[in-house]
């Protein structure tokens, strides 16, 4: 047994994707040692900007032991009459280099061969590794590759692609060892060894390694942190002395520390400091020119940005004044553009920079950016009517939705490098120093939001209907202008918008998806930007979309796929209800009342042709159909006349008294307690179906029969399918 | 200074072209070179102008025209970052003293089809050089791939004489750059942003990519890239000038691409038919 050491020398690798290229090296691994019977105790995987590292502990020397049976020809053909072999035979044994004379029999379950078993080659771990390490390394993905090696002189005469090998930045050194032994070999253009490097273009000395063993700590002496767990450590505990020495907070940035721990090998740190007079800048847009570009950390004290960065170096720096004064030099010129835009934006002015929308296209053939906010500003009073936020001023939402996407115009946010990440807050921003509505301001800073599964919910109101509005808007168009998602195409990232929106209608259940697609397509048909006949298709397929995304939804939020169903066949429209239903019945799942609720509702709505379940009837209709001589449908009408059992008429005085109570139950949105009304007529259902011949020879009472029970399936339909629930007892598939 | 480090490292020391280019790469010496079989090494200074860039020579750090030193070698020799490494320390930058990062950035011009993988590279924080590994050029994948060392003069003179605005940096006998190239930018700037006849660009552009064709068709590759060039810049006139709406931008970078790998295949054509003369010769050598 010994341990393996494959370290794989790179120059800079791309930050983000060497996490991936390791895990993936771990797991390609273990599935090709299993599959070449080398057993092991544990394999580890690391990587840094400049080496991916594979250590197999306690591999096996040699494979395992393993025999093999091969088959032939059947027995009967195998043998002739004497019983010898067969030419069939002894040409299989041969060809397999077996004595013939030596076939046995072998039973399979395709019947009786000849055959023989042989014990497998155990070969050395030593020498499959030189074929598996290539092949290990070839097949990490990686976002882009490239080549670097000259041109072969085949693919040089012939003007063919680059034969060399591909990988995401040139390999420039192996080392390859199992035990103290290195496996000489070549790949990537590279030979093998056991010379490590810690920046080779700049310390050109080896650092030799001994084994796999001693591996970590060469390099620790050499003063590389190989294991990336260790290196995002010692970032942020240099990061927290620093903060804690000068008696200042940090302000932590995990995206920005894992990027760091993989730009560097033996990060040091170092302070700099900026003129104070940049801090009379949002204190977001700062930090932003400190982070995006210079990937410096930053600090507060009691609250407020201090002018002074963090940014961790390669190793020690020789001269960390000169270091120091290059850094800050650079963040000076970021600070100073950010003050120009600052500056030449405000004398624009909220209402300039809102005037120059209408120069900007917001997505090719549909319009611009001020067409959006117009449209933006109705549709979001639709959103605020139906949320019952009535006291949302009209003006006030006018006045939103036409600065909302002013920012977008501005020089900060134009100028597309890294300011653009915020988009929002720099309108809020701008809003907020030229005296608008703090509300307005608000609202601005909240209509992206969430912008993402985890980011947190706008605080206002006004604020909400913005971002419904604008998703909703986006949505829409997007769909007009065959931009829909497409497998894993989602170049608007629609499908995120969407989610989004489902979040922030769960608690508000009287806004209607189906109300807002018919606003939002108005908002383009009036704006001349779709005409009316694409209409009902674009409708139809967003319905679609809305209702796949709501199924989808719900289920990610932990709700059974059976509840999904039956939930969203009613009333997916509503997203705010579709949740407070789902997970109402989700509460009271195996109940006893529940259940014999769910059981009702199956018989009945098994009895029943599909041409009698009718969805979504009004209470008013429901009323008259029970309480007075209205039609549920044309020809449908229930006729207590004619009811002769006892337990008919007792189902039918129930629904009565329910109607005008569920009825006040749903219009107060209480999902509770409109299931426990319907779950009080479950006894009454089930003694129905044990008395009553629901399907008697006599046409006229089956018709009269079935006619009641869609008037009773009409009134569940309203709240739920409840057909699609699986018992309790049977369980729902994972 | 970089010129004799270069030289002394085989590359052939060249000139800037004769015609507005935004960017070394677009000099002949870079983009058709890189095509094909053949070994080139070369060094040069291209002035690259950059009419979006202009700030009437208000701004410490931007500048329509400004000079790039633009290293090509073809095919990259293995230790091509300690090479350039050491290019930085023989004008004085020393690697040990400073925080020297390659910092992933893949770089593309749209308007060639051309792209690469490889960093920008900083010195204490700031952006010096940037760094490709040349994949692909006219659309075209490259066989062998090219290293394109780009270093930003301006930066880098920054950096070595201590100065806060490319306009204090001495550019010699006392003479500050703001003295030789304030005008300029002041010029251009209004000419890129006020002045320019868009009518006139627009006619220029149309009969430059008239011009590209017919000396296509007369084989004539290099005449042909000529006017590629030009288009290129009387796109980015065009471009500063405000003439160019986003959605047309598209269109038109689409129209220099396909001219630009157009040439590129003619070119190859061409150095085919003469038997690649630089592979024979390296060979021999």
């Amino acid at each position: 047994m010994s341990d393996f050491l494959l370290e794989l020398g790179c120059e800079n690798l791309p930050p983000h994707a060497i996490r991936s290229a390791f895990e993936q090296l771990r797991r390609d691994a273990a599935t090709q040692l299993d599959a070449l019977r080398l057993p092991y105790e544990r394999i580890y995987t690391t990587g840094s900007a400049r080496r991916l590292v594979l250590i197999v502990h306690g591999l096996a020397d040699v494979q395992s032991a393993q025999s093999e049976t091969v088959t032939g020809p059947p027995v009967d053909r195998a043998f002739d009459e004497a019983g010898r072999p067969t030419r069939a035979a002894e040409g299989f044994a041969r060809s397999r280099g077996f004595d013939p004379a030596k076939l046995k029999t072998v039973e399979t379950e395709r019947g009786e061969f000849v055959g023989f078993t042989r014990t497998l080659k155990r070969r050395r771990a030593s020498i499959l590794l030189k074929d598996l390490v290539p092949e290990l390394v070839a097949g990490l993905r990686w976002p882009k590759l490239m080549h670097w090696q000259p041109a072969s002189p085949e693919t040089a005469r012939s003007g063919g692609k680059n034969d060399g090998f591909r990988f995401a930045r040139p390999i420039r050194w192996v080392v390859c060892m199992l035990g103290s032994t290195v496996l000489r070999f070549s790949m990537a253009g590279v030979r093998t060894g056991n010379r490590s490097y810690t920046t080779p273009w700049i310390h050109t000395k080896p650092v030799t390694i001994r084994s796999p063993k001693t591996y970590m700590s060469s390099m620790k002496r050499a003063g590389i942190i190989v294991d990336h767990e260790d290196r995002a450590r010692r970032i942020e505990s240099l990061a927290k002395q620093v903060a804690k020495r000068a008696g200042l907070q940090l302000i932590e940035d995990p995206g920005l520390v894992d990027e760091l721990t993989f730009m560097l090998e033996s990060p040091s740190a170092l302070i700099g400091e900026f003129d104070k007079r940049y801090l009379k800048l949002p204190q977001e847009v700062v930090v932003t020119a400190m982070k995006s570009h210079q990937r410096y950390l930053a600090f507060r004290r009691r609250g407020k940005l201090v002018p002074r960065f963090l940014t961790l170096t390669e190793g020690k720096v020789g001269s960390p004044a000169t270091v120091r004064h290059g850094n800050e030099m650079v963040l000076r010129a970021r600070l100073e553009d950010a003050t120009f835009y600052w500056e030449e934006d405000n004398r624009t002015g909220m209402d300039g920079l809102a005037e120059r929308l209408k120069k900007i296209v917001f997505i090719e053939k549909l319009g611009t950016l001020a067409d959006k906010s117009t449209r933006v500003s109705k549709l979001a009073q639709v959103a605020l009517e139906m949320s019952g936020a009535d006291a949302v001023d009209k003006q006030q939402v006018n006045r939103a939705s036409h600065i909302a996407k002013a920012d977008l115009a501005s020089e900060m946010i134009k100028d597309g490098k890294e300011f653009t990440l915020l988009q929002g807050l720099i309108g809020s921003c701008y809003a907020s120093e030229s005296g608008e509505d703090p509300e307005i301001v608000t609202a601005i800073r909240e209509q992206y939001m969430p912008r993402s599964a985890g980011d947190g919910l706008p605080t206002t109101e006004l604020g909400t209907a913005l971002s419904i509005a604008d998703r909703m808007d986006t949505i829409t168009g997007c769909f007009l202008a065959a931009l829909a998602p497409t497998g894993s195409q989602d170049p608007y990232a629609l499908r995120r918008k969407a989610n989004g929106l489902l979040r922030l209608l769960e608690a508000r259940p009287g806004v209607s998806i189906q109300r807002l697609l018919e606003a939002a397509l108005n908002g383009y048909i009036d704006g001349g930007l779709s005409s009316a006949g694409h209409r009902s298709d674009a409708f139809d397929r967003l319905i679609g979309f809305f209702q796949s995304r709501m199924e989808l939804y719900l289920k990610d939020r932990g709700i059974d796929y059976d509840i999904v169903s039956a939930v969203t066949a009613v009333a997916w429209e509503n997203p705010g209800i579709a949740w407070k239903r789902a997970n109402v019945i989700q509460s009271l799942r195996g109940e006893d009342a529940f259940e014999l609720l769910v059981t009702g509702a199956k018989r009945v709505s098994n009895i029943l042709d599909n041409s009698m379940k009718r969805f979504g009837l009004e209470w008013s209709e429901l009323e008259a159909a029970f309480l007075g001589s209205g039609e549920l449908a044309p020809g449908v009408r229930i006729d207590p006349g004619g009811f002769e059992e006892a337990s008919e008429k007792a189902l039918y005085q129930e629904i009565r008294s329910a109607v005008p109570t569920l009825r006040e139950r749903d219009s107060a949105r209480d999902e509770k307690a409109i299931l426990s009304a319907l779950s009080g007529l479950g006894p009454a259902i089930d003694r129905f179906f044990d008395d009553v011949l629901v399907n008697s020879p006599d046409a006229d009472v089956r018709l009269r029969r079935h006619h009641f029970l869609a008037g009773v399936f009409a009134i569940f339909a309203k709240y739920a399918d409840l057909s699609h629930i699986v018992e309790s007892g049977s369980q729902p598939p994972e | 200074m970089l010129q004799t480090f270069w030289m002394k490292q085989g590359c052939l020391i060249l000139q800037p072209y004769n015609s507005e280019v935004g960017a070394g790469t677009l000099n002949p010496a870079t983009f058709l070179r890189v095509l094909g079989p053949e070994p080139w090494s070369c060094a040069y200074v291209e002035p690259s102008k950059r009419p979006k860039d202009g700030r009437y020579g208000d701004n410490p750090n931007r500048v329509q025209q400004f000079l790039q030193y633009q290293v090509i070698l073809k095919p990259p020799p293995d230790d091509v970052v300690r090479r350039y490494i050491e290019s930085l320390e023989y004008i004085g930058i020393d690697p040990k003293k400073h925080d020297i990062r390659l910092v992933e950035d893949d770089w593309e011009a749209p308007t060639l089809g051309a792209s690469g993988l490889g960093w920008e590279v900083w010195l204490d924080g700031m952006e010096i050089t940037q760094f490709t590994y040349f994949q692909q050029a006219g659309s075209l994948e490259l066989n062998p791939a090219t290293a394109e060392l780009t270093y930003g003069l301006l930066r880098i003179c920054l950096y070595l004489q201590k100065v806060d605005s490319v306009m204090e940096i001495e550019w010699g006998c006392g003479i500050t750059w703001a003295e030789v190239n304030r005008q300029a930018e002041r010029e251009f700037s209004a000419f890129h942003f006020e002045a320019a006849n868009t009518e006139f660009h627009f006619d220029l552009f149309k009969s430059y990519e008239k011009e590209v064709h017919e000396m296509l068709e007369r084989d004539l590759v290099l005449p042909a890239y000529d006017y590629v060039i030009k288009l290129s810049h009387v796109f980015n006139v065009l471009d500063a000038r405000g003439a160019i709406s986003v959605t047309e931008r598209t269109g038109y970078i689409g129209r220099i691409r396909a001219l630009a790998r157009k040439v590129a295949l003619k070119y190859l054509e061409s150095r085919e038919a003469l038997g690649y003369p630089l592979l024979k010769r390296a060979k021999s050598a």
